[in-house]
C-alpha cells in the first residue's frame, strides 16, 4: 500500500464535539468562575480552534503519533453526580502515604480533580501562605490569580493542547507564598485519576513572592483500566527574585494513559528552580519542560529520570531559555528503556543576544535495556550571545557485562544485579531529593517496575 | 546450604573469542590449604579465575569443575558464589551510582539467604567497622561508589574488605598484590590471614615471591601455556624467584 503523503498530514482527523464555546461557558458557569476568567478562557478557546492539530512533519511532534488518541471521546468536565471518593478507596500505596503526611507542610489528594483530602500547616496559613484548588482560588483570591493564570510564556508560544487546557481547565491547584516564606518540609500533591471519559484537565499554579522557598512534591497515579484515559495538564511556574523552589514530580499512571504535560517556569533575578521529574507510567507521555531564565543570575537545574516500559512511549522535550545574563541552567536527563520501549528526548538551548556570561549544560544518558529499545536523542542550539558557555551530549549504553558479572560473583542474582545497576544509573538524579520519604517512594517504584520486566534482560 | 569443602578442576579446557587458553588443567583445592599460581604474563592465571566464577565470555569445551563433587559448570556466577567461591578481581569492576554500604548490605543478604540468620542492620555495622579498621580503610569508604575513582590499591583493599565481609570458604585472589605498596601489601595480608583456617581455602595468583612472605602457601604451581607445568611447596616460589620461568620451559 502506498503510503499517503505526510506534508501537514494532521494526526487526528475526528472532531470533538464536546469541545465548543456553548461548553467553555458552561464549564465557566458551573464552575461560578468570575467574567475575567470566563473571557480568558474563550480568549484561549478561539487560540485552541485557530491552531492546527499537530501534524507529523512539525518539529515538535515528528516523533510523536498521537492518531490513537481516542480525541473525539472526552468531555470536559461531567454533568451527572460523580460517587464521592474517600481516601479508602484509593489504591494501597495511597494509604502508605498518609503515614508521611507529619513529613510535609501539606498534602492534598484529587481524585479525577476533586479533593478528597487535604491539609496545610496552621503555621504556615497564618504567614499568608495559600493553597487551594484553581476553582476556590479564582474565586477567593482574583487579584492573585489573574495577575499569574497564562502568562508564563507569550501567547504565539502556545500550543493545541496548553489552548485547551487553558480553555477548558477543570481542575489544578494554586499555590502562593509570600515574600520571604521559608516552607521547611515539601507540599505533597497526589493526582489521582479513575474516569475514562472525562478529560484530565489540570492547571496548577505556583507562585513564589520574593526570597520565599519551597519544595513541592507532585505525584501521579491512576486506576488500572482496559479503556484509554487521557491527561493533559499544565503547571506555570513564578519564582520571585531571590526566591528558591523545587518542583519533584513523580509520574506512575496506568499503561492505559494518554499524558499531555506541559510545564513551565519563569525565574527571576538570582531565584533558583529545580525540576526533578519521575516518568515511570502511561502508555504515551508528552512531557515539555521550560526554564525561563528571566532575571540576572537566575538559575536552573532540570533532572529527568524515566522508565521507557514495552509497548509504551515517552517523548520529552526540554528548554531552557535564557534570557538575562549570569544565567545558568544545568540539565541531566536519564533514561531507562526496556526490550519494546521508545523514549525520545529533544532538548532546546536558547541563550538570546543580551544573555551574555551564561552557563548551559545538557546531558542526555539512555540506558539500553534489551536489544529492541530504541532511545532518540535531539540536541537544539539557538545561541545568539556569544561570551556564553554550552555543552551538551547524549550517550546510549548498555549494563555492562563485566559490572554484571562482578555483582553476580557476589552472590546477587542477574536479577538483582540488572536492579542495582539501574538505580545507580538513577541515583545521580535521586541523590537530589533531601526527603527520604520522597526518594524511597521513588526507588520503591523503580524497584516495582523493574521486578516486573528484569527477568527479560 | 553448607559452604564447600573442596574445589576441583579436572582437564579444564577454556577458550575465548575461538582461542583455546586453558589446554588440561588439573587442579584440587580443599578447606584449610592456601595453593599458590605462578605463571607468565598470558599464561591464563585470570582466565581460570574468571572461568571458576562462570565469566559468560569463556568456554569450556572440555573437563569439569566440581565443588564438593558436584558440577558447577551449568551455575550461574551468584550460586557458585553462593556456594562459598569469592574471586578478588584482578581489575575490579567500577560501579558508579551503587555506595560500598548499599551493595555490602545486599552481598551478605545474598550471602545469608538460605545459610541461616540475617544479621540486623547494628550487627552488620559493626562487623563493617571491625573488618574496615582491620584494613586500615576509612569509614568514608561506605558512603563512596563502589570502585568509583578509586586508586589501584583502593581497590585491591576493597576486594579484600569483601573477602573478609563475606566469608567465603574458597576464595581466588587475581594479582591482589599487584600495585600495592609495602604497607599496604601487609594489611591486605593480614586481611587474608585474618581468615585463613581449616575452613577457608585460597588460591593465590602472583607474580611475585615477596607476597608469600606474608601469606604461607601450602603448595605453589606453576602455569605455562594453560596448564600446570609444576607443582611443589613454598620453594618452588623461591626458586622462580631466581630463575625465571625459562627452566621449567625448556625442559
Ligand atoms: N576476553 C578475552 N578475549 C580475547 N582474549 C582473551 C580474553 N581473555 C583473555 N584473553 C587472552 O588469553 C590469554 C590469557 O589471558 P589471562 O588474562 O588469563 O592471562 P594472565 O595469566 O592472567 O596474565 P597476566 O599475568 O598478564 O594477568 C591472553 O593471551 C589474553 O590476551
Ligand atoms: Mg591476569
Amino acid at each position: 500500500m502506498l503510503h499517503p503523503p505526510l506534508d501537514r498530514e494532521v494526526m487526528i482527523k475526528k472532531e470533538n464535539p464536546h469541545l465548543t464555546r456553548k461548553n467553555v461557558e458552561a464549564l465557566a458557569e458551573w464552575q461560578g468562575n468570575p467574567d475575567w476568567m470566563r473571557q480568558a478562557r474563550l480568549k484561549y478557546f478561539e487560540l485552541f480552534e485557530k491552531l492546527p492539530m499537530p501534524g507529523r512533519r512539525d518539529e515538535e511532534w515528528r516523533k510523536s503519533d498521537i492518531s490513537q488518541l481516542a480525541y473525539d471521546r472526552y468531555v470536559p468536565f461531567l454533568t451527572e453526580e460523580q460517587p464521592e471518593y474517600s481516601i479508602d478507596s484509593l489504591p494501597e500505596g495511597f494509604q502508605v502515604q498518609l503515614s508521611t503526611e507529619e513529613q510535609s507542610n501539606g498534602l492534598c489528594i484529587a481524585v479525577d480533580g476533586r479533593k478528597t483530602y487535604s491539609k496545610l500547616a496552621q503555621q504556615l496559613q497564618e504567614k499568608g501562605v495559600i493553597w487551594t484548588d484553581m476553582k476556590t482560588a479564582v474565586r477567593k483570591y482574583p487579584e492573585l490569580v489573574q495577575k499569574y493564570f497564562m502568562t508564563s510564556v507569550d501567547e504565539n508560544e502556545e500550543n493545541k493542547f496548553t489552548a485547551l487546557n487553558a480553555a477548558f481547565w477543570n481542575s489544578g491547584m494554586f499555590l502562593y507564598i509570600p515574600k520571604n516564606v521559608h516552607l521547611d518540609l515539601p507540599l505533597h500533591m497526589i493526582n489521582f485519576f479513575d474516569n475514562t471519559q472525562l478529560l484530565h484537565n489540570l492547571h496548577t499554579l505556583i507562585v513564589l513572592e520574593q526570597g520565599a522557598s519551597a519544595v513541592y512534591f507532585d505525584e501521579f497515579a491512576s486506576s488500572e483500566k482496559q479503556e484509554q484515559a487521557w491527561v493533559n495538564s499544565a503547571v506555570e511556574i513564578f519564582v520571585g527574585d531571590g526566591a528558591r523552589l523545587q518542583y519533584i514530580s513523580l509520574q506512575n499512571l496506568s499503561g492505559n494513559v494518554y499524558n499531555f504535560a506541559h510545564r513551565r517556569a519563569r525565574i527571576e533575578r538570582d531565584a533558583v528552580m529545580n525540576w526533578l521529574v519521575g516518568t515511570f507510567g502511561s502508555e504515551f507521555t508528552k512531557s515539555t519542560i521550560s526554564s525561563i531564565l528571566n532575571g540576572e543570575g537566575a538559575e536552573t537545574q532540570m533532572l529527568g529520570i524515566a522508565f521507557g516500559e514495552r509497548n509504551r512511549f515517552i517523548d520529552q522535550h526540554t528548554h531552557q531559555i535564557h534570557e538575562a545574563p549570569h544565567t545558568r541552567s544545568d540539565l541531566l536527563f536519564k533514561n531507562a528503556i526496556m526490550e519494546g520501549g521508545r523514549t525520545v528526548y529533544r532538548g532546546v538551548i536558547r541563550i538570546a543576544q543580551h544573555a551574555q556570561r551564561s552557563d548551559a549544560y545538557q546531558a542526555n544518558r539512555n540506558l539500553m535495556l534489551g536489544d529492541n529499545a530504541r532511545a532518540e536523542s535531539i540536541p537544539a542550539l539557538e545561541i545568539i550571545a556569544n561570551d556564553v558557555r554550552c555543552t551538551h551530549g547524549a550517550t546510549v549504553g548498555k549494563i555492562d557485562p563485566e559490572q554484571l558479572f562482578y555483582l553476580q560473583s557476589r552472590g546477587l542474582s542477574r536479577p538483582e544485579a540488572v536492579q542495582l545497576l539501574v538505580r545507580g544509573f538513577f541515583f545521580p538524579v535521586l541523590q537530589h531529593i533531601e526527603q527520604e520519604y520522597i526518594s524511597e517512594r521513588m526507588s520503591e517504584i523503580i524497584e516495582e517496575r523493574t521486578a516486573t520486566v528484569i527477568d527479560k534482560i | 546450604m553448607s559452604l564447600a569443602k573442596k574445589l576441583e578442576i579436572k582437564n579444564l579446557h577454556v577458550k575465548t573469542e575461538e582461542k583455546e587458553i586453558l589446554k588440561g588443567l588439573d587442579l584440587t583445592i580443599n578447606v584449610g590449604e592456601i595453593h599458590a599460581i605462578m605463571g607468565p604474563n598470558g599464561s591464563g592465571k585470570s582466565t581460570l579465575a574468571n572461568t571458576l566464577l562462570g565469566h559468560p565470555n569463556y568456554e569450556v569445551t572440555e573437563g569439569d569443575i566440581l565443588l564438593d563433587g558436584e558440577s558447577i559448570l551449568e551455575m550461574e556466577p551468584d550460586e557458585r558464589a553462593k556456594r562459598g567461591l569469592f574471586l578478588a578481581f584482578q581489575y575490579p569492576a567500577e560501579i558508579p551510582g551503587v555506595s560500598v554500604m548499599n551493595f555490602l548490605r545486599l552481598a551478605t543478604k545474598a550471602r545469608v539467604n538460605g545459610n541461616g540468620q540475617e544479621m540486623s542492620i547494628s550487627e552488620f555495622r559493626k562487623l563493617l567497622k571491625e573488618k574496615l579498621e582491620l584494613l586500615q580503610m576509612d569509614e568514608s569508604f561506605l558512603n563512596r561508589y563502589l570502585n568509583d575513582g578509586f586508586s589501584g590499591g583502593e581497590k585491591k583493599r576493597m576486594e579484600i574488605l569483601q573477602l573478609a565481609v563475606l566469608k567465603p570458604s574458597i576464595a581466588i585472589l587475581d594479582e591482589t598484590d599487584s600495585g600495592l605498596d609495602i604497607d599496604a601489601l601487609k594489611t591486605v595480608a593480614a586481611g587474608f590471614n585474618s581468615l585463613v583456617g581449616p575452613d577457608f581455602g585460597a588460591l593465590v595468583i602472583t607474580h611475585y615471591q615477596r607476597i608469600l612472605n606474608y601469606i604461607k602457601p601450602n603448595f605453589v604451581h606453576i602455569l605455562v601455556d594453560g596448564k600446570i607445568a609444576k607443582s611443589g611447596g613454598p620453594e618452588l616460589a623461591l626458586h622462580l624467584e631466581e630463575h625465571g620461568y625459562a627452566w621449567i620451559t625448556e625442559k
